[in-house]
Parts: C-alpha cells; structure tokens; sequence
C-alpha cells in the first residue's frame, strides 16, 4: 500500500549534487529525504576515477569552504595527488586528485547516513504536485507520496538516458541501470524547455595486462595537499598514473569503423562537450595529428582496473578493443568494459532564478547535470547552492548569489543561467575573468564566513579558519612593516643590496619565495615559528607579489559590480526598448536580466545595446 | 513610463545670414507633427520615405514661411528614427518661427548632441565616429574637417578596431594554452606572441604620435610671438595677416595685451599671438601684459623668438626660462636695417623679406602636410589616454611573457582601453562626457 511521507524537503537524486544538496537543506535544519533509484550508487564517480583538475579544483576548494563534503571525501579516497599547472604561476594552480571509486562512494554513503535530519529512501519520483504554483509533494512511481515544501531535482543523465555502443543502443542512464523516464515529460506539461546533450566514456582495462615499461611513468606529487582544510593527515602511499599516445594505426582501425558511430550516423542528436571529446571525434577534428594523448589512471587500491582517459568513445566494441591494442603498451590489453555514450535531457537554465529554484515551479529547485553542466565538481557547487537556496527559500531568508568576482561557483551559475549551453558545460579558469582575486588558495578566506553564516560551517572547522586567518593576517603585517637587516648566508636574503628593504619588496622580485625566505632569514623566526605550509602561505605570498595585478583585478571586479547594482524591473518588456537591437530585445525578453550586467553577458546583446537599455532606464526613470 | 525616445527638433544650420535654414525633427512622431503644420496634412499616409515636397506653413492659420520639407523613415535616416528636414528661408527669425511653430506642437527641443546620441545609441555611429561629428560641427580649417570626415568614415574604428581584434586573438590562444595545459598542444610560440605585441605597440605608437599634430589640426597651432620691446613684433604680426591687426609705434612697449590673429596655413589653422614686450618694468599695465605674455608662452605649441638684428636685445632671463620647455625658432628682424649671418635666419617685417619662408618653416615644423595626407590622426585627448593606457598594458604583458596568467591579465586591460574608443567596451561617463560636447542640432 502507498503511503505518505513528510518532509520539508525532497532530493531527487544520489549523485554529487544530490549529496551536497541533502546535507545543506539537512544541516540548515530541516527534515530531507534523498530519493535515488538505487541507494547502492550514492556518489557513484560514473566516469573518471578524478576529482578536481584545471578550474575544477578550485570549485572543490569553494565547496569546502562553504562548509560543503566533495573535498574531505575526495581527501579519503584519493590514490593519488598533484597541483596541476604548477609551470603556470600559482593564481591557476589546479589541484587534483585520482580516487578510490568504492572508498569514494562508501564515504559519500557514511556522510549522509551519519547526517542528523536526513533520511535516505530507494525509489523513483515520477512527478510532483503543486498547489497555487508551489510545490507540495513529489510522488514515486511506486505511488508513495512525499510532502514537502521544497524539492531539489539532480537526476545527472538519467532522465530519458540512452546508451550507444556502436550500432547498439539501450535506454539507461549509465551503464547497467535504468534511466528515469517520467519526470521530463511531466516537467514538459509544466512548461519547462527540454534539451538533449551528451557525453561519453572510455573502455576500462585490465592493468595487469598492459605493459607499463611501454608508458610514461605519472607518480604524483611529493607532498599531498588535502582539498579540505578538516582533513588531518593525507595519506601516505599514493599509486601512480601512466601516459601513452594513440598512433596512425589506431586511427586508421577507428576511421574504419566511423559509420557505425552513433554520432556520426546520426543517431544522437544531443550535443557533445567540445572539451573532452570522444577519440572518434578528434581524430576526424584534428585530422592533421597523429597522435593523441592516452592517460591511463588506477580506478582504486583494491582492484586491477584502468580507466582510458583520452580515448571516451561510443564506437562498437570490437572497433574500441581492436583500436586500443594499437596503442604503445596496450598491445596485450583485456578490455574489462568497453566505453559508450549517453544521451539525456537537460532543462535549459535560463528557467532558473540565480537561486536555482524554477521560475515555473515555486520551490523547485535543479542542480547538476540537468542544467546542462558536466562534471562532478560542477554539479556538486550546483547541490551545495540548490540546498542552501532551499532551506533559504524555506525561511524566508534571501537566497544565496555569488558573484563572478567572489567565486568560480559565481561564474559558473551565471554562465548557466545567462548562456544557454550548446554542448555540455565545464568550468574553465578562461570562464572567470577575475581569476586573479578566485584562486584555490583563498578559497576559504573568500567563502568560509560565508558558510558558516549560513549554518553549514562546523565549529571546527571556523575556529580553524580563524586561527589561520589570523597567522596570515601576522604574516602578511610582518613582511609589510619589517626591514632586511640581518643578511642570510646564501641564498637571495645574502644579497648586501637588499638590506635595508621590505621584505614584502624583496618577495616581489621573481626569484624570490616565501617559504625559502622564511627557512632562510634570522630575522623571520616567529613566522617559521608558526609552521604554515606553502599553499596557507601562498595566498599572502600571491597577494603581494603581484599586488598590481591584483589591484587592477579589483579595480575590474569593482567597474563590473556597478553593472551587477543596476537591477532591471523585472516587469520591464524589453520589446519596447527600440533603440536597442531586434536580437537583443528579443534575447532579453527570453532571459530576462535581473540586472544590468547579467544583461551585458547574454549573447546577442551588444555594449551599445547596453547602453542603449541604461540610458531608456535613465530617461524613464527607472534608475 | 516613458518607453521609448520622444520626438525632438532643432535649428541645425549655423545661426546668422544665410540663403536657407534647416530644422531637424527626428521621433515617432515627427512626419505626423510636420505634416499637420504644413499642407500636407491630408496626404500624411500616402507620404514617402525619402521624398521632398513644397509647402506653406502656417501657425493657427496664419502663414510662417514657405518651406521644403524632406522625410525620413526609420531606420534609413541620421538618428535611425523617422525624421522630417524642413527647409525654410535663412537669416534667423523664419526658422526661429517655424521651431516655436513645431515646439508648440508638442515636440521637445533637442538637448545639445542629442540627434547624434540616438544615432549612436540606434547603431547607426559608433563611439568615434560619434565624436567626430563634435568634431566636423567645430572643424574650423580644411585639415581639420578632412580627419573629422575620415573618423565617420569610421576610419579610426576600424583600425582600433582591428587592433583590439589582435589583443583579442593573442588573449583567446594564451587562454585556450592554460585551458589544455595538460595535453601536448602549443597553440603560438613565444616568438610569435613577442612578435604580435610588438607590432601592435609599434601601430599604437605610430597612432598616438598624430595626437599632437591631429590636435594642431582640431584646434589650431597657437605660435606666440616673443621679444624684447620694439623688436617688431606687431609689424610682423601684421605683416602675416596682412592687416593692421596689432599697433604698431616706435616706442616701444606700445603692445600691452595679447593680440591674437587667425590664419590658414598649409591646411591648418595657425593662431600667432602678438605678445607684449620682455623687459623689466615697474609699469603697471605694462608688467600685467608682461604675465600675459608668459601666460601665452606657457599656452603655446611653438614661440617664435624675435631679436633686433641691430640691437641684439634679448628678453628678460625669467622668460628665457620658461622658452626652455617650449619649441622655438629664433628669428632676427631688421635685416633691411642690419645684415646677419649666413646661418641665422633673418627677416623683415617691415619690407616682408623672409616672412615667407619663415612661415614655411612653422608650417613643416607643424607637418601640416602630413596631417591632410594621413589616413588616420588622433584629435581627442580621451584617445590618446586610452592609446597610452593601452601601450602601458601591452609593455606588462610583454613583460610577463614567461607568466601566462598575468599577461593574459595585461591584455584583458588592453583590450578593455581600445574597445573604449570604438564603443565596445563603455561607461556612462563616457557617454556623459562624450555627448555633452556637442551644441545643438547635430
């Protein structure tokens, strides 16, 4: 027999926003109950066995400060640690962690079990029920009906997903489990704007059949940097990575087998990400390359299997394993699953509020890959957001915003709501034009008050915050105020010229660093004394060394946000605005700005028909 | 709530005689309004666009004038809306009557600069050529207009335009490069962006040096003529102008004010500025003109520095100082009267012997010819700022060559400065500051 169940809030979904989502509304009070079809999949990493990467560290670090769980899960299942672009100055520095996929998923499943306020329940939400616009209840398609005030949907590529390996297609939305059919079509009556993107996957192997002495050896970095500031002491061993290269016979083997791609068949119809490409599709892209990069990655501690980065392909399976022993080291290689691609619906985000609850619906809330995002570490920023928003929206508190100065969490829901994506959407250190100011080491010192305004920081993990805050704040003063007066015995500190200067002067050259500096002065014993790592101390080393840059990046970020305070009437028909473009008055219209800046960004809008919208708000006296 | 622009009108001939005048109406309403003042009334649906007819005009039945009138449809007209050119009879009060006879009819008078404005804001300008309307409206010499006239071509945009496109592509591959720093690709070689950077600074560099001549042209070479009492000063500014502009007398100290003359030369126009004679007195009026000499000198693009051949009598020591940081051409007068070397060169105001090639001589010093022959010069000092700003951005980015995020920084900045200049990166004061240059009518 149904029942019925009451909640405040209802999470669709098990996924990475689905857990960010439930613990926020769960910790901010209120009761929650995460829904997802099968509750052994909860924080399933359905495709690299990685978190965090170019741009996407520094979202995993902003989830952590606002007192979010990606980071400290990621720092229990992680194999194996590096700080990408390390060769690129510090202000794009990218950590990146390989991870466990079962430690991973395991320790998702403990966090929300352990969470107070929170319930986890198996089965399928088919539809929802409003009354006067707001949501009311979300109904299984078993027939259980669960009350509740407020509801975030993060159902990832399952609804309507569909697989494709080479000529063979099956609905599902990764591979072994059923899609979630149902909702979209219900969301539809609603008036919700579906759309179909798709992504795809690579082949998985047997690592005890490749031949590493082939392959360039990946260790990772010497020290471990945990992503979460509560995580105490990484771990100790870390398995490494291995690089190799397509070649022209692996080429030739999957141009022989392009018409039976579903893509280029034309059977899928979403659109893919330009950015991680299916091999299939750079080698018909990049015509003139004759190689390709191939990162072979460890998938846990406890199991042989090799995830293929580089080679994500929906070709038929004897094209992928035939193809694959091409590659330098793979020749004798066991193909333990073959990679395929998915096809799913995803609501369009210019349907959303910048609180990421529905225009439609009251109290609807979506975060994640049903945005039009791809990537763990953007649909768990969207989670986190989508929960705070919620249990916002539920005490009538205003919702959560960041700007695109204060986080790439900013840029990244801007973006949505303001572009709608033609592919699948990743964050990119290039999307954030203020990155200067957004880097992965102030994360915490940007967000972490924030948070715990917000009832999402434990007190821990704020008296922690504090305390290093007031170090760097020490150290920074000491650099600013104190003299070189003691030479060092080598090193730059042993230069005679430089006696006499600031020592935030002498960091400004480029050769010198602080953590060598600190080793090396007698003078600066009590900042020794204070045993900070390099990446605490790299937030203060940034900000002075290149005090111009960031100056001017504040200066930016300062013009803009004059932009972002102009709000638009939201009342305003952008239609009888004639002295701004056709296009643009027609986009406007569709996206509706809530402020002038946010109408700047959408594509379509030209700066003289910004200027042209500011001058008929002057002149109607709307400003 | 006022949802769209209102239909505004002015005089946009120059005030004074003149054959005939022009007012402008430009809105929605605007063919509806000059159609029901003139006779033309009963025919206003079967109007066409760009047709011109004859009509009286009347004012509560009472007849203004007789006038043409020209009519516009939106967008194909100046400002991109309707617009109605009535064209009455010149010399004042007919086209002061017909604008009281339109302003009573509900439209409202045009805010200085406003036609323009709408017309960069329909997009029919762009933010130069918008500023070179300001320009053509006060173009006061044949060079002058002729760089106005190129900048609406949209001369100016367009290369500014084309520069930002550079900064622009060197930014999207330097991006695209720490998008994929982790896949063996190399988008442009270090060589090559050196090499982008420092062809744009070279364009940059090669723009901004017109400023001062582009100014020249904008608003005149101020030349003042210096010396000590009595070495000819008004005689020869007379001599130029070929008037009696300034008094001329033996005595001397006969010149106590400013005297300022206006000629065309080479294309652009030349202000001498006949200055009170240098030389220590304890008369009143006379030291006042003294201050106003410096004050002139100060305010000058060039001195000519006049000396008595005969006498050799040289200014007081405080004013050589301030020459010291202006350009000057020393020239001795008198030389009807007392010979001077080979090398120096000498003149007579009084017979005319040598103005000519004196003249010749401010003329190339100013590259007048360069200025009428040029395709693009810079005559605003908000281009040349933003040049500058631009250049400074671009040095730090090259600069930081080995830094990409830093450089990507500087060329962000870059390309922020230029697009202030064509308008596709801008700011409300911009605008303010822009739009309030302009006088009526245009």
């Amino acid at each position: 027999m149904a029942t019925t169940h009451i909640y405040d809030v209802v999470v669709m979904g098990g996924g990475h926003a689905g857990i960010e989502a439930a613990l926020a509304t769960a910790r901010m009070g209120f009761r929650t109950c995460l829904v997802t079809q099968n509750l052994q999949t909860i924080g399933q990493m359905s495709c690299n066995p990685a978190i965090g990467g170019l741009a996407k560290g520094q979202l995993v670090k902003e989830i952590d400060a606002l007192g979010g769980e990606m980071g400290r899960i990621t720092d229990v299942a992680t194999v194996q640690f590096r700080m990408l672009n390390r060769s690129k100055g510090p202000a794009v520095w990218s950590p990146r962690a390989q991870c466990d996929r079962g430690l991973y998923a395991r320790e998702a499943r403990r966090t929300l079990e352990n969470q107070r306020n929170l319930d986890l329940k198996q089965g399928e939400i088919t539809r929802f029920e409003t009354a006067g616009g707001r949501l009311t209840a979300c109904i299984s398609s078993s027939g259980h009906r669960f009350e509740c005030r407020a509801a975030v949907l993060c159902a990832g590529t399952f609804l309507n997903g569909l697989l494709h390996m080479g000529d063979f297609q099956t609905p599902g939305g990764r591979v072994g489990e059923a899609p979630a059919t149902g909702l979209s079509e219900m969301l539809m009556n609603h008036g919700f704007e579906v759309g179909r993107l798709k992504t795809g996957t690579p082949p998985r192997l047997d690592g005890r059949t490749i031949n590493y002495s082939m392959c360039e050896h990946q260790p990772g970095d010497g020290r471990i940097i945990p992503f979460s500031v509560r995580t105490g002491k990484p771990i100790a061993d870390q398995l490494s990575c291995h690089l190799t290269y397509t070649n022209t016979k692996t080429h030739d083997i999957l141009r022989s087998g392009l018409h039976r791609s579903p893509l280029f068949a034309g059977r899928i119809t979403g659109r893919g990400p330009r950015y991680c490409p299916s091999i299939e599709d750079k080698i018909v892209r990049f015509a003139d390359k004759d190689r390709h990069q191939i990162f072979l990655e460890p998938e846990g501690w406890e199991t042989f299997e090799v995830y293929m980065n580089g080679f994500s392909s929906s070709l038929p399976e004897e094209i992928q394993f035939e193809a694959l022993r091409t590659v330098h080291g793979l020749e004798q290689t066991e193909m333990m699953r073959a990679g395929y691609a998915v096809e799913y619906d995803f609501f369009p985000a210019h349907q959303l509020h910048y609180s990421l609850e529905t225009k439609l619906v009251e109290g609807l809330f979506f975060a994640g890959q049903i945005n039009g995002t791809t990537g763990y570490e953007e649909a768990a920023a969207q989670g986190i957001i989508a929960g705070v928003n919620a249990a916002q929206h539920l005490k009538s508190e205003p919702p959560l915003i960041l700007r695109r100065d204060q986080a790439y969490i900013g840029v990244l829901i801007d973006d949505l709501i303001t572009k709608t994506p033609d592919e699948p959407y990743r964050m990119f250190t290039s999307r954030a034009e203020h990155r200067l100011i957004l880097r992965q080491d102030n994360a915490d010192l940007r967000l972490t008050e924030l948070g715990r305004e917000l009832g999402l920081v434990s007190d821990a993990q704020i008296d922690s915050y504090l305390e290093k805050k007031q170090k760097l704040n020490e150290v920074r003063d000491f650099l600013h105020e104190a003299k070189l007066e003691e030479l060092s015995e080598s090193g730059l500190l042993s230069d005679p010229k430089l006696k006499g200067s600031r020592f935030a002067a002498i960091l400004k050259r480029p050769e010198a660093d602080l953590q060598g500096m600190i080793q090396d002065s007698p003078q600066l014993g009590r900042l020794r004394d204070m045993k900070l790592p390099e990446e605490q101390l790299s937030a203060v080393e940034m900000d002075i060394k290149y005090d111009g840059y960031v100056a001017r990046e504040r200066v930016r970020a300062e013009q803009a946000k004059k932009w972002e305070d102009v709000s638009l009437p939201q009342d305003l028909d952008f239609s009888l605005v004639h002295s701004m473009s056709y296009e643009a008055r027609e986009k406007l219209n569709k996206y509706k700005p809530v402020t002038l800046g946010q109408a700047g960004r959408i594509s379509g809008v030209s700066p003289s028909d910004s200027s042209a919208l500011l001058i008929h708000l002057k002149k109607s006296g709307m400003l | 709530m006022s949802v769209s622009f209102d239909t505004i009108c002015a005089i946009s001939t120059p005030p004074g005689i003149g054959g005939i005048a022009v007012i402008r109406l430009s809105g929605p309403d605007s063919w509806r309004i000059a159609s029901e003042i003139s006779g033309l009334r009963s025919q206003v649906s079967g109007l066409l666009p760009n047709s011109v007819h004859f009509s009286p005009l009347h004012d509560d039945g009472e007849l203004v004038d007789e006038a043409l009138l020209t009519f516009f449809r939106a967008p194909k007209s100046y400002t991109g809306e309707d617009v109605v050119e009535i064209s009455c009879h010149g010399g004042g009060y007919a086209a002061k009557r017909v604008l009281h006879v339109v302003l009573k009819n509900g439209v409202r008078l045009a805010r200085p600069g406003e036609f323009t404005e709408r017309a960069f804001l329909n997009g029919k300008l762009d933010l130069a050529q918008a500023e070179a309307v300001a320009d053509l409206i006060h173009a006061r010499s044949e060079s002058s207009g002729k760089i106005a006239l190129r900048q609406l071509e949209g001369k100016l945009s367009a290369l500014v335009h084309d520069m930002r496109a550079k900064v622009l592509d060197l930014l999207a591959l330097l991006e695209l490069e720490l998008d994929f720093s982790e896949e063996d690709v190399e988008f442009q070689t270090r060589q090559s962006r050196l090499e982008t950077l420092a062809s744009l600074q070279e364009q940059i560099r090669c723009l901004s040096s017109t400023f001062s001549r582009g100014r020249f042209a904008r608003e005149g070479l101020r030349v003042a003529i210096v010396g000590a009492p009595n070495a000819g000063k008004s005689t020869l500014l007379n001599r130029i102008v070929g008037d009696d502009r300034a008094i001329v007398s033996p005595e001397p100290g006969t010149t106590r004010d400013v005297v300022e003359a206006h000629i065309e030369l080479g294309g652009i126009e030349v202000i001498f500025q006949d200055t009170a004679g240098l030389r220590e007195t304890n008369h009143a009026i006379e030291s006042q003109g003294i201050l106003r000499t410096r004050r002139a000198i100060e305010r000058s693009d060039l001195v000519v520095l006049l000396i008595d051949a005969a006498t050799k009598t040289m200014p007081d020591t405080e004013t050589l100082e301030i020459m010291q940081s202006r350009e000057v051409i020393t020239v001795f007068n008198k030389c009807d009267l007392a010979p001077v070397a080979e090398n120096i060169s000498g003149i007579s105001a009084k017979t005319g012997e040598g103005v000519e090639e004196l003249l010749q001589q401010i003329s190339s010093w100013s590259h007048s010819e360069d200025i009428t022959r040029e395709e693009i010069v810079i005559t605003e000092a908000r281009h040349f700022n933003v040049l500058t700003r631009a250049s400074d951005s671009l040095s730090r980015a090259t600069a930081q060559i080995t830094q990409s995020v830093l450089m990507a920084s500087d060329l962000r900045d870059a390309a922020n400065a230029l697009g202030e200049i064509t308008g596709e990166t801008i700011g409300e004061e911009i605008l303010d500051r822009i739009f309030s240059k302009f006088c009526i009518g245009k």
